[in-house]
């Protein structure tokens, strides 16, 4: 968790999401306690939906220590019941749901040629990935029209230009990506506004790979890199979340923001 | 690679689109197999796949995946979407795509071939009531950005040729989506004949002069959507 002096959006005087309940999905860290914590920061009640509350709960105790309101709630992403119970507890709880934000993801597996992957592996990427945007959409859906509402998915730019090393993660980004712009186009009508992030961030996922293979963390990765540096969830990451989310945004819909330091210029 | 006269093809799909582009490649000299296979499982499209090689005496130079399950092509309100149709049609679309990748390969790296994906341009521009066949078909083309990636070193290039909606829709639902993506009429006029049009693309892409193609993009919809 980056410290207040760090983060760029809590400096901000303007709390950008007063009143409004976020549910972000993979909440126990990386991106998605960035981005839960980021929100929390800018005024919003947070429903963290964690696979294990272990690690959603310490989440929860750090937004209420600054002052901030937090559910943590046990969800497997991919079960119906669990997505449905997870946006009942935000409304029951904080009374709205506004903004739901899908991160979670099943672990990615190591390099593999596509011929090599694991059934295992892709599977738990379509349910995680897939399956679960279908869920958190639909689920969602009666709450984000009823409050002209805002439908986040984490994606990548391995979404946009394909994957070498893990080809089934930039299949379902992909997905995720080709979702999105058909429900901004109809959603828009109702109020509901579908965009997403891809963003690179030093994660527990990405530290992993480090530990593995710093030839690409330290080398390909950052040689690639503009700003030199790989992002951290909630200071570089959380904003910008924290501006989809917001009104600020509020005439953007369909779009992939790619937040990466660069890494990834697309035209 | 090899010339278009006697190169062997293996085309997925059993819509007029997959028809009229595997008519179009006879047309062209190609032999032209159409898959016959179940699609339920992995093995299903390996089967099919080996038929398809000892059909062609033993070589596919090139293999055209154009397969979706049949409830993509129809209209959906996205919130009254039921669980296992999205699981049927989306997720078991997408899984079709990875499979027939991975069962292709053995047979291309043998010949140095070529795989290329249709898709509609709405997985690229969005579409609103076909989410599901958006979301297939942007997952598709990155698949085949994968696969060129993977496959380069071996000879073997992986390409995806975007089409109109109308091929995957019918005219009345491709027209009302080129409508919501465009804010004029296609420069050519119209959306393109499968055989006449996008045939002879799809063939290019298996040309010695293509060689040096790969994980591209062909947009073939007439001149409508120029996102790219």
């Amino acid at each position: 968790m980056a410290t207040t002096d760090e983060d760029p959006g809590a400096q901000l005087d303007t709390r950008l999401l007063d009143g409004k309940t976020v549910l972000v999905t993979g909440a126990g860290g990386g991106v998605g306690m960035g981005i839960a914590l980021a929100c929390a920061d800018h005024g919003a009640a947070v429903v963290l939906a964690v696979r294990r509350t272990e690690t959603g709960d310490p989440v929860a105790a750090e937004i209420e220590r600054r002052g901030g309101r937090a559910l943590s709630i046990r969800c497997d992403v991919a079960s119906s019941a669990d997505v449905h119970a997870a946006v009942d507890a935000a409304v029951d709880t904080f009374g709205t749901l506004d903004v739901m934000v899908h991160n979670a993801l099943a672990p990615v597996g190591p390099p593999t040629g596509i011929e090599d992957v694991p059934d295992e592996i892709f599977h738990a990427m379509l349910g995680t990935a897939m399956r679960a945007s279908y869920l958190c959409a639909t689920a969602a859906y009666p709450h984000l029209k009823a409050n002209g509402g805002s439908l986040i998915l984490l994606s990548s730019a391995a979404g946009i230009e394909g994957s070498p090393y893990i080809p089934a993660y930039g299949l379902v980004k992909a997905a995720q990506r080709g979702l999105a712009k058909s429900l901004a186009r109809e959603w828009g009508p109702d109020g509901i506004r579908v965009n997403c992030i891809g963003p690179v961030a030093m994660t527990p996922a990405v530290e992993e790979v480090a530990k593995v293979s710093p030839v690409f963390t330290e080398g390909l990765l950052l040689n690639r890199t503009p700003l030199r540096r790989i992002g951290d969830p909630e200071a570089d990451i959380g904003p910008v979340a924290v501006f989809l989310a917001s009104d600020l945004s509020r005439y953007m819909t369909g779009q992939t923001l790619i937040v990466d330091g660069g890494g990834f210029l697309a035209f | 690679m090899s010339s278009r006269e006697g190169r062997r093809i293996a085309v997925t799909g059993d819509t007029a689109l997959a028809e009229g582009v595997a008519a179009g490649l006879r047309s062209l000299g190609a032999r032209v197999v159409l898959l016959d296979a179940a699609y339920e499982t992995e093995d299903d499209v390996r089967s099919a796949m080996e038929a398809a090689r000892d059909a062609l005496d033993g070589r596919i130079d090139q293999v055209v995946h154009g397969w979706v399950e049949p409830a993509l092509l129809d209209p959906h309100v996205f919130a009254e979407v039921s669980e296992e149709t999205w699981a049927v049609a989306c997720e078991h679309t997408l899984e079709v795509a990875w499979w027939t990748a991975r069962q292709a390969s053995p047979a291309l790296k043998e010949s140095q071939g070529s795989l290329v994906f249709l898709v509609p341009t709405i997985g690229m521009a969005g579409g609103a009531h076909y989410a599901m066949l958006a979301a297939v078909a942007e997952g598709v083309r990155v698949l085949a950005k994968g696969c060129g990636r993977q496959w380069g070193s071996e000879g073997v290039t992986c390409n995806t040729v975007a089409v109109a909606p109308h091929h995957w829709t019918g005219p009345a639902a491709g027209a009302e989506l080129t409508r919501n993506i465009t804010l004029s009429t296609p420069a050519f006029g119209d959306e393109g004949d499968a055989a006449g049009d996008l045939a002879p693309l799809v063939a290019l892409l298996g040309d010695d002069d293509a060689h040096f193609l790969t994980a591209a993009t062909m947009v073939a919809d007439g001149g409508t959507w120029m996102g790219l």
